[in-house]
């Protein structure tokens, strides 16, 4: 590189100007540092000598990489070529716009940003970038970013953006994420700018089991948030040789489910309807197969979950008691891969690949189980011409034209279908269709919105009867349209957006189930409303040990015709007799409407290195009811949406965690308390069957609810062998609010609610022995669900008739469970065309009868109770898998 | 509970891994509400004040019933009448020979316990009496149960009825079978009657049925024609009209009691009646003040059901040799001769221990009932 013009006393711009043009050369740089810069007189041949005498004496450094860049920085740089991109912001000065450097020196790497002589400058500064998987090029949502002196932290978004707000100067910053390398920069922070961070896999997939989540609890500034290590959770046998999402959830503390094989997952003393579970950002309303038997979320598909029991941020709502947001995994943009597996309930498969390399892919994942084909090999008529069987399968297609922008289609079929003999046939979907277009204006102002349609059907047909053969089914269609924004700016993360949903309730129907059959067709009125919200949020740091966020949700439900509203006489309980009037909505006018501010507030305290407190408090609303009156909701429950007499539910709830690191930061320990309360609960007048009523306002009661409970877990997320420890002690309680007779139960007082179970222990472990073998499992203890009993029969009208205890007022046995299992992987040479491994597990090592329902029987004019254990006894089970 | 078997299956597993054991309930209360059964309806001798106690689940035992309580029930236009406990221990009738409800009055049932139950008072609340359409018709058919040769049959009982005023929103059906029976062997009464009550819960609301037109409503099914059926049934239904409230309460107390306790089944709760404890209206009382009109209707069925004949009545008779049957000991305690064949070589009796074969006062009885007419 030599130079062939006067440059003597030239200002550095005009030089570099020449010499970008006579040369195949580029220089960078930021205009303040070379403004008084001139060439000195001197004789040099070439670039570097002259380079060399300018900046001699200079704070300033150069250096020329191998493309001929030459890059002057203000602090000594080594070279090269790494996946580090660092982009300087302001973006004003002349082509410094994007540098791509490497270091070969280990681990930590320097990087600058911004101009080192704004170092003195006050306030704060903010670092935001993208996190993406280093091999399929997809964002990496959910890592953490962590400051290592201050503890100040920050996650990356669903499309890997992080945001960072730090002091000017040097900080180390670690990267982390579950199941990837650890990723450590020393950078020198001098104003705000941008760096994207690729990460690896932790190494090829089946090396999946060595896993440290390095997340810890003190880096979220949100308390009662929980996320699953996937890979940790998929190992344990808690739902016999399916790895099952929801069964593993009920291990985390302060998470319930009112037996073995039921339906739904109790959070904090909030019922299952309760509960936002997000699929592909939609709500999923049904979410097991077989009664509750298994949870209708493939694992395989998922890549990220995310439970709040508290502090619920306030983009989600409609639901009170926490919201689970399920993130389905992208298919990969580098390679075709798969995987499939046999357990004694399903066989599955998952088919990924790219359509356009780093552009387009697709996911497919299919789960089915093939007991129909068992049940027929079965001489046992029963059982021969019996059927259960489900399906569900997810598709989703990701398209990233740039960095900036990510579009997601995808869909969920989720099917039951069972049949008990020929006569009652039951069948249960739940369908959901959505897009979502991640986008990002800048590397601080990124949106997503998102527009999807989940649709719950059930429909039982019965044929018990001849001349009485009907079909009654019930169905929840819901679309909603989203979007959300976040915008950085200084100390505050802001995060804004509109929620809006359209519902409509076929509450029941019920046709002729045969030509010949006499059953009246009747079709209860469609239910139509809209539910709306908008919210603003603000997470704002004010130093390393404060960080605040407040939010507000305005949220807005409507109702609209056409329909009938009966008014009742105040005076009595709402029944047919009490009708004083009919209110008649024509089509599309306003029946009911409902609005409410749901504050959301939380204050994160940092003690020191290892301390940290968080109080926060939030309420939601809830427009959405299951009806349900039975012990634990069934498929055949209904949803019902608020209307002129059903009002929302209104869940405020008050949490306070202490969380602390032990053993130089290898044990996390957290305990954390929460009071709930619950308004505009509803219960049902006693034996009222929830099947086809028209007005249901005259069976209901209205109640209130409240719970408390403390929580503690003692966490081991490093090293092999990670443990969990979650005790919990919690009450829920039930009061009903009515002043007739009809309206009162337990004469008023407060109840247990189905699923208080004041003591919860749960134990899980994780042993990786070798790369190929490794053992997991749980241990569960809980108090049993309470029961109300039989006191006493009578007979009246010669009829047999039983009384009751108050509701709620015993106990079942106490349930004490352990189930382990063994991951035995293949041959781990990268080569291989498909990697095998073979999960052995035992349910219920111990054997022990847990009860799981008492039911009573008159037999011969005497009331017989029995007591039900499902699985009484050891199960073994072997599962089948390999990735290709 | 038998989808739960399904899905034990689909598990790959057998039933047995799933156990059932016997379970009794440890409750540190004992339970003794009093039940008031009440009934005022329009037909003559037709209104009762049945009262009683609950009784533990596990004892089979019967009722027990309440003696020495001051019942009456007073009428909206200020009538009172008492009632008078009969012979029949805990069952109270009206003072008044002719008493007949009235439709369209109210009555209010008042119940003062004795000391046994604390001096407590307990009054319904004032209830009206509805009329009720006649049952039109009272008709079965023929069916055929068991496709064996030659085929069981069987029959179902069905009532139309007609609501065109639609006086009466809410029915309630109640009935009482009789039928006719021959023992086995010769005895001194070969021909008896037996009737049995319902014992089910039978409503209906006709509100959504146009013109208030009941047709085809199952009474009874009956799918084991032997004995009921071999040689003449009749049935009588009784037809209620029930207000709002009491359908309420029975359709309720029907949905509970179809119920076992299971995970997907309705958690059993106290019923609304109408019924209240004057002192402490917390206090627990169960039953119902029922007011009510009826209409009935008998339907008698003489045909021939293929396989009603086969019944077994258990006889088991016995063959004993002897010439002296009187030195059988416990000879018609718990031995009955149905046949004698003393003049035979050697000489023998055939025995039965079981009464019912002997004598028609085990399972009914052989005095035959008034309205049995030999004609239909």
């Amino acid at each position: 590189m030599n130079v062939g013009w006067d440059y003597k006393h030239q200002s550095f711009p005009d030089f570099a100007a020449e010499a970008e043009r006579s040369l195949d050369i580029k220089f960078f740089y930021k205009d303040e540092w070379i403004s008084n810069l001139e060439i000195p007189d001197i004789e040099c041949k070439s670039m570097t000598c002259i380079l060399e005498n300018l900046f001699r004496g200079t704070s300033l450094h150069y250096f020329i990489d191998k493309d001929n860049n030459i890059i002057i920085t203000n602090v000594l740089l080594r070279s090269l070529n790494d996946t580090v991109n660092v982009e300087n912001r302001p973006l004003n000065e002349h082509q410094f716009a994007s540098v791509e450097f490497l270091n070969n020196q280990g681990d930590t790497i320097s990087y600058l940003i911004g101009n080192p002589s704004d170092r003195f400058l006050t306030g704060n500064v903010t670092l935001t970038g993208q996190i993406i998987n280093k091999d399929t090029k997809e964002p990496v949502a959910g890592a953490t970013v962590h400051e290592q002196k201050l503890l100040a932290g920050a996650n990356s978004n669903h499309e890997g953006f992080y945001s960072i707000t730090l002091p000017r100067g040097i900080h180390v910053l670690n990267f982390s994420f579950v199941g990837m390398q650890n990723r450590t920069f020393k950078i020198g922070l001098y104003g705000s700018g941008k760096m994207d961070v690729e990460m690896s896999d932790q190494l090829i997939r089946l090396q999946e089991i060595l896993i440290s989540d390095l997340k810890n609890v003190l880096e979220r500034s949100e308390s009662g948030l929980e996320r699953l290590n996937l890979e940790t959770h998929k190992l344990l046998p808690t739902s016999l040789g399916e790895s099952d999402i929801l069964k593993s959830l009920t291990l985390i503390a302060g998470v319930k489910s009112i037996g073995e094989g039921s339906a739904g997952f109790n959070v904090r003393g909030g019922s299952a309807d309760q509960n936002l579970i997000l699929l592909h950002g939609a709500p999923l309303y049904s979410s097991s197969h077989l009664f509750g038997f298994f949870s209708a979320i493939n694992s395989d598909i998922i890549q990220d979950v995310s439970l709040y029991k508290g502090g619920i941020p306030s983009r989600y709502g409609g639901r009170i008691s926490s919201v689970l947001d399920i993130d389905a995994r992208e298919g990969s943009k580098k390679e075709f891969r798969g995987s499939a597996g046999i357990s004694p309930v399903t066989t599955h498969l998952l088919l990924e690949g790219p359509i356009i390399n780093d552009t387009l892919s697709y996911i497919f994942a299919g789960r089915t189980t093939y007991s129909n084909w068992v049940f027929g090999l079965i001489k046992d008529p029963v059982i021969h011409n019996s059927r259960a069987s489900f399906y569900d399968l997810n598709g989703g297609i990701t398209y990233n034209p740039d960095k900036k922008n990510k579009i997601e289609l995808s869909s969920y079929l989720s099917s039951d279908n069972f049949r008990f003999i020929s006569t009652a046939k039951y069948k249960y979907t739940n369908n959901i269709l959505g897009m979502r277009w991640w986008h990002s204006f800048n590397s601080r102002f990124y949106s997503s919105f998102s527009i999807n349609n989940s649709v719950y059907r059930y429909e039982m047909t019965n044929q018990d009867f001849p001349g009485e053969e009907y079909i009654l089914s019930h169905s929840l269609n819901s679309s909603g349209l989203k979007s959300d924004f976040n915008l950085v700016h200084n100390r505050n993360v802001f995060n804004f957006g509109l929620d809006m949903t359209r519902y409509s309730v076929n509450p029941g129907s019920i046709h002729p189930g045969a030509d010949s059959s006499l059953i009246v067709s009747n079709v209860i009125e469609r239910e139509r409303a809209f539910e709306g919200a908008l919210y603003l949020e603000d997470r704002y740091t004010f130093s390393k040990f404060l960080t605040f966020s407040l939010g507000l949700r305005m949220s807005a439900f409507a109702s609209r015709g056409p329909g009938n509203v009966l008014i009742y006489n105040p005076g009595f309980s709402k029944s047919s007799s009490g009708i004083i009037d009919t209110l008649k909505f024509s089509s599309g006018k306003l029946v009911s409407k409902y609005a409410g501010p749901e504050l959301r507030a939380s204050l994160n305290f940092r003690f020191s290195d290892n301390i940290s407190v968080k109080i926060n408090y939030n309420r939601t609303r809830q427009y959405l009811h299951l009806l349900t009156n039975t012990i634990s909701i069934s498929p055949t429950d209904t949803w019902k949406l608020c209307d002129y007499h059903l009002k929302p539910e209104i869940g405020d709830q008050y949490a306070a965690g202490f969380y602390q690191l032990l053993f130089n930061k290898k044990l996390e320990f957290s305990a954390e308390a929460y009071y709930k309360e619950i308004t505009n609960m509803v219960d049902y007048k006693g034996g009222t069957s929830l099947t086809m009523i028209e007005n249901i306002e005259q069976h209901l009661i209205d109640a209130k609810g409240e719970a408390s409970g403390i929580e503690f877990s003692l966490k081991n997320t490093q090293g092999k062998f990670l443990f969990n420890i979650a005790y919990t002690y919690s009450r829920s309680f039930v009061k009903s609010l009515g002043v007739f007779k009809d309206e009162i139960i337990n004469s008023g007082d407060w109840y247990p609610a189905n699923f208080d179970k004041p003591h919860d222990l749960a134990l899980t472990f994780n042993y990786f022995y070798s790369r190929r073998l490794s053992l997991s499992g749980d241990l569960i203890y809980s108090t049993g669900r309470p029961v109300t009993y039989p006191l006493s029969v009578y007979k009246m009208r010669n009829f047999f008739l039983v009384d009751y205890s108050d509701r709620n007022k015993y106990r079942l046995p106490y349930t004490l469970r352990f189930d382990i299992s063994c991951k035995i992987s293949g041959n781990l040479k990268e080569q291989k065309i498909a990697h095998p491994a073979l999960i052995i597990s035992v349910y219920n090592l111990f054997g022990r009868e847990n009860p799981y329902s008492i039911y009573f029987r008159k037999e011969e004019e005497v009331l017989k109770g029995y007591i039900l254990s499902l699985f009484g006894s050891p199960i073994p089970s072997v599962t089948f898998r390999f990735d290709f | 509970m038998n989808f739960i078997k399904i899905i034990a299956l689909i598990l790959g597993l057998t039933i047995t891994v799933s156990c059932i054991n016997d379970f009794t309930p440890v409750t540190d209360e004992y339970s003794d509400a009093l039940i008031i059964e009440g009934l005022i309806s329009d037909q003559p001798a037709g209104s009762y004040v049945k009262l009683s106690v609950t009784y533990p689940l596990w004892k089979r035992k019967a009722p027990k019933l309440v003696r020495g309580c001051t019942v009456s029930i007073t009428d909206d236009s200020g009538n009172l009448y008492t009632l008078k406990e009969t012979s029949n221990y805990g069952v109270y009738l009206p003072d008044y020979p002719d008493f007949r409800g009235v439709i369209g009055r109210e009555y209010t049932l008042r119940v003062e316990t004795t000391k046994e139950f604390g001096f407590l008072t307990y009054e319904s609340e004032p209830t009206g009496m509805l009329p009720v359409p006649p049952i039109d018709s009272l008709y079965y058919q023929k069916k055929v149960i068991e496709d064996t040769r030659p085929a069981v049959e069987g029959c179902d009982i069905f009532l139309d009825t007609r609501d065109t005023e639609n006086i009466c929103q809410f029915f309630k059906w109640e009935y009482i079978e009789t039928w006719e029976y021959h023992l086995p062997f010769e005895s001194i009464n070969k021909v008896c009657w037996t009737s049995i009550n319902s014992d089910g819960i039978s409503i209906k609301n006709s509100s959504g049925i146009s013109g208030g037109a009941i047709k085809k409503q199952p009474v009874l099914s009956i799918n084991n024609p032997r004995e009921k059926l071999d040689i003449k049934y009749s049935i009588q239904v009784r037809q209620y009209s029930l207000n709002e409230n009491e359908f309420l309460y029975w359709d309720r107390l029907k949905n509970l009691s179809d119920q076992t306790g299971g995970l997907y089944d309705i958690i059993p709760s106290d019923l609304q009646n109408n019924l209240y404890c004057v002192e402490d209206s917390r206090r627990k009382i169960l039953g119902y003040f029922s007011v009510s009109a009826v209409s009935t209707k008998r339907l008698f069925i003489k045909e021939k059901f293929q396989g009603s004949e086969i019944f077994d009545y258990g006889c088991e008779p016995e063959t004993i040799y002897t010439n002296r049957p009187d030195t059988i000991p416990d000879l018609n305690l718990n031995l009955w001769i149905i046949e004698d064949h003393l003049d035979q070589k050697p000489p023998y009796i055939i025995c039965t221990r079981n009464t019912g074969c002997v004598f028609c006062e085990a399972h009914g009885t052989s005095v035959k009932p008034d309205f049995w007419d030999d004609d239909k």
